[in-house]
């Protein structure tokens, strides 16, 4: 029979078959705490990346445009995946008989796509003739309806013209389409998750037909998505877009003349009949544009515009032309050596001149080039921004003299509740011939409800209008010269007047430089133009989609990072039990080892045999390990999704057992695990064979060199490194502040173990003697120094784990009690968001007014109950305080959203918000009595405010930080985070001031987000009244103290897991002392016959070797404790702190310890130690 | 009498059946007396110095010690008697590792209620009797094996015991050593004046005790002569 190494170390493995099972025990500890901890993360990742396959489906790439555009471009791309779409947010009501609101899902996706999008042959024919919509099966649950009822949307009505200028149409803001639901989409279908968003959950989405969508918004043929599987489309998409697509308009003399054309002649015959064009052309143009023979045709047309109207202009279907826009012409002009004109046409409600006015009149600023067309001339010292010209019509009321002062009265140029009129003077300059020849109408841009009608009593313009004031002498001039302007002041002060975030110009003229444009100039110029336009900065880029979910589903918080560093203590832990129950093991064995050294094996070789049978322990522990770790995972994220606020983890959050982790978990397990064995077995090879065979311990030889007072030394010096961490400079950079916390808590728990080391050397020295409790107290204490390593190791297993329960606890989130102005809520007790901004927001009674409105509108068909409503809403809603905020959707910011946020929410804050002040705040950058006041502050960088947590963990960036955040047009701008809010209601959103949003973001019109400082007892009442009354721009009405409750049970989940992970540490630390209760009493048989026969009771010994592990039980626990606490000493202490029942979880742990103890010491209270002696 | 030992006997159940240790054994002694138990291995020498110490209960018999009936003790008075009216002896010191010289002997006080100081006072003076007072304060790894057991000796001592049992005390010795500690043994007796049993192989030793009896498969008898 062969006998090899081999063979020896298996059969030595299985005859210490216990022993080698607590170590294998122990290792699966290890690996499964390690391995399960990355798992956690992989499936968090893997979640998310499911989640992103779920929402595309087949969508890689898409064009996601904040405007609508040419729906023709997608025919022109020649690429079969790309489908045309509306991709819109919008609220879904059901509506009863009676037209008054029954349910809401008040922010809902609409996807208006046709029927190439269903790639599923039965969807895409049922599909085909729809007349109705689809749901997904959110919807339908969030509306309580199936197949067949009907729903309303209620969508933004799409406006060229900013609604916040003056001439932007703020009265019919919501548009209405009424569809049959003919479908549900359950859960399972593919389609159903579908969202361009990266987000949580599956939104509530309408799925309707593209040509339905189009029609009832008035917008054929426009949409403002594509949506395409395909990449590489972006060189072919720039190059087909046009300056339509930019909302601009670049014509021509023979265009204009077209223009006219397919304004008046009806009958297209190209000859413009009187009946086409009476009343609605200028009286005196007709003579102009008449040939020999009366008529007006269009090559008689063509020829006037040539002559005497020889110009491009650029002009913007939004009125004005948005800035950057402007810029790229006048650069390109510049460039190509060109003669050009600004204009900016604006209205104005009054001219004066003395007791002399004329109502509504065009006026336009004009540069020095068209002043000098029309023959205005200044000397050198008169200023041409105080100068104004008027028109000399025959019956003009103002006949100024030249220096006289000219009033005139115009409405501010942006709008935010209602037009404020404004009146300013000039000196009068002279006046122009009024010669429609000279100036032509075309310089004031067609405007709907004043440029389209016949007579100035029928105009219909969206400010204050009264009819009354115009006089017969004043219609007479709109036929004779319609939008001729009657003044005239320099471009520069028009500017500085009527220019706004939107524009401050409404048309540039370019002149030939000779007399004619050279040939295929019109066509150059565009291309240029075009070619020098950025189209991201208007949303035309095809974004790569997917890359971007996948992006953030994998950049956002560091989830394996994470669970690995608080399951670091409980990994410690494991490896201390592997390390502690392989050395009794070993102990266990001391005198078979000797015996191996004294038949003239070297120290290496026994250590070599020792490890190799501890590997294959090892090796099989890590691979039970492994299957553990599977299911320790599942048990986390089980722990996690049923404490997340809400089911969007549920649905999402499945476990995700890479091949990669699972090899990383056995890689590091084992050698951790053959670290830990490799230590030990080299420790008791080192011991003197003698003391082995007499089963020796390994301490009197290995650990006596260190004196009491070099550990005292030693860990005063630790102590002092901890707490000196405490006091390094105070950081918002939550990785040094980890590092503090860690660091300052590592320090302080070593040092701990460096006193006990330094406690158990000292009590070495304390005599035994006395008698009763003092006597066994003593001796207790004797023992626990008897074997300092295995007590230290005990102490130390004890200590990591509890300060990972104490130290995470201060981190405890709870919804601030205090709901006054310096807390988490602010003093508000209502948030309301709304899909559809409210243009002139909800502060002050108009606000309250436009609520009541909205219950009115809401009540459509039951007069009744609108006014009962009215008069129950008026009287809560009259002490109410609303403060309107800005906002820039993007991504949810919060901890409440796992993909990383790449374009957060925006929030504008308006400058009595800032002057109110209030909210909490953990840190700002300055001092200052209001930090609101910090958003004020004027300097290279925008401050900003943000949420503590949201900016540590989600946008892993801190204070005083830059952040770069994209403007609408798609430059990047720098914020800088000068205030961090604590536990507020902004976790999911980035704050800045109103005036910088709208310089960032000029396009968004109105609020979308509302504070509501509100009396707590009628808080239900008012919220009803907030969401009926703005139901129809889908308003989503939260309670502060519920939102900041939310974000706050986030961050308790995590932290309770870890508390768990704590908590299993501890217990791991209880199962140490148990299993080195069990060796001691195992070892200690003799001695504790010994005692028997002394006359020591059973009670006595228990109680001796109750006293010692208690000792150790206690003094583990204090260490760990004592660390925490110095490591969250720094921390602002949360109000959720629970100390109490810290105190009793410590307690528990003390006394289960101790019930583990009591059990081991129960069991062998009838060992015959007698017998046990004798045997020795 | 001060120990009177009536129809002591007991048994141990084996596979094999009953297995008499102890077979009736009758004994009177004064205090002040000591006696030597000699007998082979397995004779019931040390089971009968177990039951005399309340360590093991016999299966029938009666002991009284000073008029005190241990068998008819819970395990509390039991224990109190063990460490009170008993001294013991055992072939190995027994020492525990972890204390000084001095710290064992004091080990059995630890239960009692002497004064503090006076126990210590007796500690030192009994391993000065039996010549340790250099060494009180060594640990037991620093003692050879005759040190070791008078250290043993001393520890049996400290609570003045009214019987003093030793159990092979010699087994572990060299001949000076074993002669020794005996001769130690029988001094502090005189000295104490308490009881003596000791149990030996050794017939040498033996002879040094003024009453000599052997035991043989559980039954004790007087040895033929003394000398």
């Amino acid at each position: 029979m062969s006998f090899s190494l081999g063979q020896f170390v298996v059969n030595t493995a299985r005859f210490h078959l216990k022993g080698n099972l607590a170590v294998l025990m122990g290792i699966v500890i290890a690996t499964a705490s390690l391995t399960g901890a990355l798992l956690v993360g992989d499936s968090l990742r893997g979640s998310l990346a499911d989640t992103v396959k779920n929402k595309l489906i087949w969508v890689n790439e898409a064009v996601l445009a904040q405007r609508f555009f040419n729906e023709q471009i997608v025919v022109k791309l020649g690429e079969k995946t790309a489908i045309p779409a509306i991709i819109l947010k919008a609220s879904i009501q059901v509506r009863d008989d009676q037209d008054c609101l029954v349910t809401q899902i008040s922010s809902a996706q609409v996807v208006a796509v046709p029927e190439e999008f269903w790639q599923d042959e039965g969807k895409s024919a049922q599909w085909k003739n729809l007349k109705g919509a689809w749901l997904n099966h959110q919807a339908a649950i969030g509306l309580k309806i199936s197949e067949k009822q009907n729903v309303v949307l209620r969508i933004e009505k799409p406006s060229a013209i900013p609604r916040e200028s003056f001439l932007g149409n703020r009265e019919d803001v919501v548009d209405s389409i009424t569809l049959e639901v003919e479908k549900v989409l359950d859960r399972s279908d593919k389609y159903a998750g579908f969202n361009l968003f990266p987000g949580m959950d599956a939104p509530a989405t309408i799925f309707v037909p593209l040509k339905l969508v189009q029609e009832k918004l008035g917008i054929t043929s426009k949409i403002n998505s594509i949506l395409t599987s395909k990449s590489g489309l972006q060189d072919k998409f720039r190059s087909l877009l046009t300056l339509s697509d930019y909302e601009l308009t670049f014509k021509g003399p023979e265009d204009r003349a077209l223009d006219l054309f397919a304004k008046f002649d009806r009958d297209k015959n190209q000859v413009l009949e009187k009946r086409e064009y009476q009343g609605k052309m200028p009286v005196k143009l007709i003579p102009l544009l008449q040939s020999q023979s009366g008529a007006i045709d269009l090559e008689s047309v063509q020829k006037f515009f040539r002559t005497n109207r020889n110009y491009y202009s650029i002009e913007s279907s939004q009125m004005l032309v948005s800035p950057n826009l402007a810029q790229k012409a006048d650069d390109l002009i510049q460039e190509m050596g060109l003669q050009s004109s600004q204009i900016m046409v604006y209205l104005a409600n009054n001219i004066q001149e003395k007791n002399n006015a004329v109502p509504y009149s065009v006026i336009a600023g004009i540069d020095a080039t068209l002043q000098k067309k029309l023959g205005l001339k200044l000397t050198e010292n008169e200023k041409s921004g105080e100068k104004i010209w008027l028109l000399d019509w025959n019956e003009s009321p103002l006949k100024p003299a030249i220096g006289d002062p000219v009033g005139i009265e115009y409405f501010l140029p942006e709008v935010v509740g209602k037009p404020i009129e404004k009146k300013d003077s000039f000196q009068f300059a002279g006046y122009i011939p009024a010669d429609i020849n000279l100036v032509d109408p075309e310089i004031t841009p067609d405007f709907p409800g004043i440029t389209d009608k016949l007579s100035l009593d029928s105009w219909n313009p969206p400010f204050p209008y009264d009819n009354k004031r115009i006089k017969p002498r004043d219609e007479k001039y709109w036929q004779d010269f319609r939008s001729v302007p009657k003044a005239f002041i320099d471009i520069d002060a028009a500017k500085n007047l009527w220019g706004s975030r939107f524009g401050k110009i409404t048309s540039i003229r370019v002149y030939p430089t000779n007399l004619s444009f050279a040939t295929g100039f019109a066509a150059d110029f565009q291309a240029r133009l075009l070619k020098s336009i950025d189209p991201t900065s208007v949303g035309f880029i095809f974004q790569d989609l997917r890359s971007r979910f996948q992006q953030s589903s994998q950049s956002g918080t560091d989830f394996s990072g994470l669970f690995v560093g608080f399951s670091f203590f409980l990994i410690l832990s494991a490896l201390i039990l592997v390390a502690l129950l392989f050395r009794l093991h070993l102990e266990r064995r001391a005198s078979q080892v000797g015996t191996i050294l004294a038949l003239g094996a070297t120290q290496k070789q026994v250590a070599h045999l020792l490890l190799l049978e501890g590997l294959l322990v090892a090796g099989l522990g890590v691979l039970l390990g492994l299957g553990v770790a599977c299911v320790y995972a599942i048990g986390l994220l089980q722990y996690l999704k049923s404490n997340w606020p809400d089911n969007s983890l549920q649905q999402i959050l499945k476990l995700h057992i890479p091949f990669k982790t699972l090899c990383m978990g056995f890689v590091l397990a084992f050698i951790m695990s053959a670290v830990a064995i490799f230590r030990t077995s080299r420790t008791l090879v080192k011991t003197s064979v003698m003391t082995l065979i007499k089963g020796g311990y390994l301490d009197s030889t290995v650990l006596n060199s260190k004196q009491p007072l070099s550990l005292l030394i030693y860990g005063s010096l630790l102590m002092m490194l901890g707490f000196g961490m405490l006091f390094l400079p105070s950081s918002q950079d939550h990785e040094l502040k980890a590092l503090k916390f860690f660091g300052a808590g590592g320090l302080v728990l070593t040092s701990g173990l460096f006193f006990l080391g330094a406690f158990l050397r000292y009590v070495h020295k304390i005599m035994v003697f006395g008698h009763g409790f003092d006597g066994l107290a003593r001796l207790a204490l004797r023992n626990m120094a008897r074997n300092k390593t295995r007590s230290l190791l005990t102490a130390g297993l004890l200590s990591s784990a509890a300060f990972l329960i104490i130290a995470v606890e201060p981190f405890r989130k709870e919804a601030d009690s205090n709901t006054g102005k310096n807390s988490g809520t602010g003093g508000f007790s209502i948030v309301v968001e709304t899909n559809i901004p409210v243009l002139s927001g909800l502060d002050g009674p108009s606000g309250i007014e436009t609520i009541l409105d909205g219950v009115q509108k809401s009540n459509r068909g039951n007069p009744q109950r609108a006014r009962q409503q009215v008069d129950r809403f008026k009287n809560v809603l009259k002490d109410v305080q609303v403060f309107s905020l800005r906002f820039n959707p993007g991504d949810d910011a919060s901890c409440l959203n796992l993909f990383a946020p790449s374009k957060p929410r925006i929030l504008g804050v308006p400058n009595s918000l800032q002057q109110r002040g209030g909210f909490l705040f953990s840190a700002t950058s300055e001092v200052k009595e209001n930090p609101w006041n910090l958003l004020d502050s004027s300097n290279t960088f925008v401050n900003a405010f943000v949420e503590k947590n949201t900016v540590e963990w989600m946008i892993h960036s801190g204070l005083g930080k830059d952040y770069k955040i994209q403007d609408a047009s798609g430059k990047d701008e720098l914020l800088k985070f000068a205030g961090l809010f604590q536990g507020s209601v902004f976790q999911s959103e980035i704050l800045i001031g109103e005036s910088q949003f709208l310089k960032f973001y000029p396009q968004q019109q109105g609020y979308q987000y509302f504070l509501i400082d509100a009396d707590s007892k009628d808080l239900s009442e008012i919220e009803e009244a907030f969401k009926i009354g703005l139901s129809d721009y889908g308003a989503k009405v939260s309670k502060t103290k519920d939102l900041v409750e939310r974000f706050a049970s986030v961050e308790n989940a995590y932290l309770s897991m870890f508390q768990g992970l704590g908590t299993i540490g501890l217990l791991i630390g209880t199962m140490g002392v148990a299993a080195v209760l069990a060796r001691s009493v195992w070892e200690r048989r003799a001695e504790l016959g010994l005692l028997s026969a002394l006359g020591f009771t059973q009670v006595d010994v228990v109680l001796v070797m109750l006293l010692e592990h208690a000792l150790l039980l206690f003094l583990g626990l204090g260490i760990g404790t004592l660390a925490a606490l110095v490591s969250v000493l720094p921390l602002e202490h949360s109000t959720a702190t629970r100390w109490g029942v810290l105190a009793l979880l410590q307690g528990g742990m003390f006394f289960f310890g101790l019930m583990v103890c009591v059990a081991s010491l129960w069991s062998i209270r009838t060992n015959n130690f007698v017998a046990a002696m004798r045997k020795e | 009498m001060t120990l009177q030992v009536r129809q002591i006997r007991k048994e141990f159940i084996t596979r094999s059946g009953s297995l008499p240790v102890l077979c009736g054994i009758d004994l009177d002694l004064d205090s002040d007396k000591s006696l030597a138990i000699m007998g082979q291995s397995g004779s019931g020498k040390s089971t009968f110095l177990h039951v005399l110490g309340g360590l093991d209960k016999p299966s029938a018999g009666k002991i009284l010690l000073d008029g005190l009936d241990p068998l008819a003790m819970n395990e509390t008075d039991l224990a109190h008697y063990r460490n009170q009216k008993v001294g013991f002896v055992f072939q190995d010191h027994h020492l525990l590792p972890q204390c000084t010289v001095l710290e064992n002997v004091l080990l059995p006080s630890l239960l009692g209620a002497t004064p503090k100081v006076e126990v210590i006072q007796l500690a030192k003076d009994l391993l000065a009797r039996v010549g340790l007072e250099n060494r009180m304060d060594h640990m037991p790894s620093e003692l050879s094996g005759g040190e070791r057991q008078r250290a043993a000796v001393a520890r049996a001592l400290i609570m003045r015991p009214r019987l003093l049992l030793a159990d092979e005390p010699t087994g572990n010795l060299d001949k000076r050593n074993a002669d020794n500690i005996m001769r130690l043994l029988l001094k502090l007796h005189e000295e104490e004046k308490n009881i003596l049993i000791v149990v030996t192989h050794s017939l040498e030793l033996a002879k040094l005790f003024p009453r000599v009896m052997t035991m043989d498969d559980g039954i004790l008898a007087q040895a033929v002569s003394s000398n």
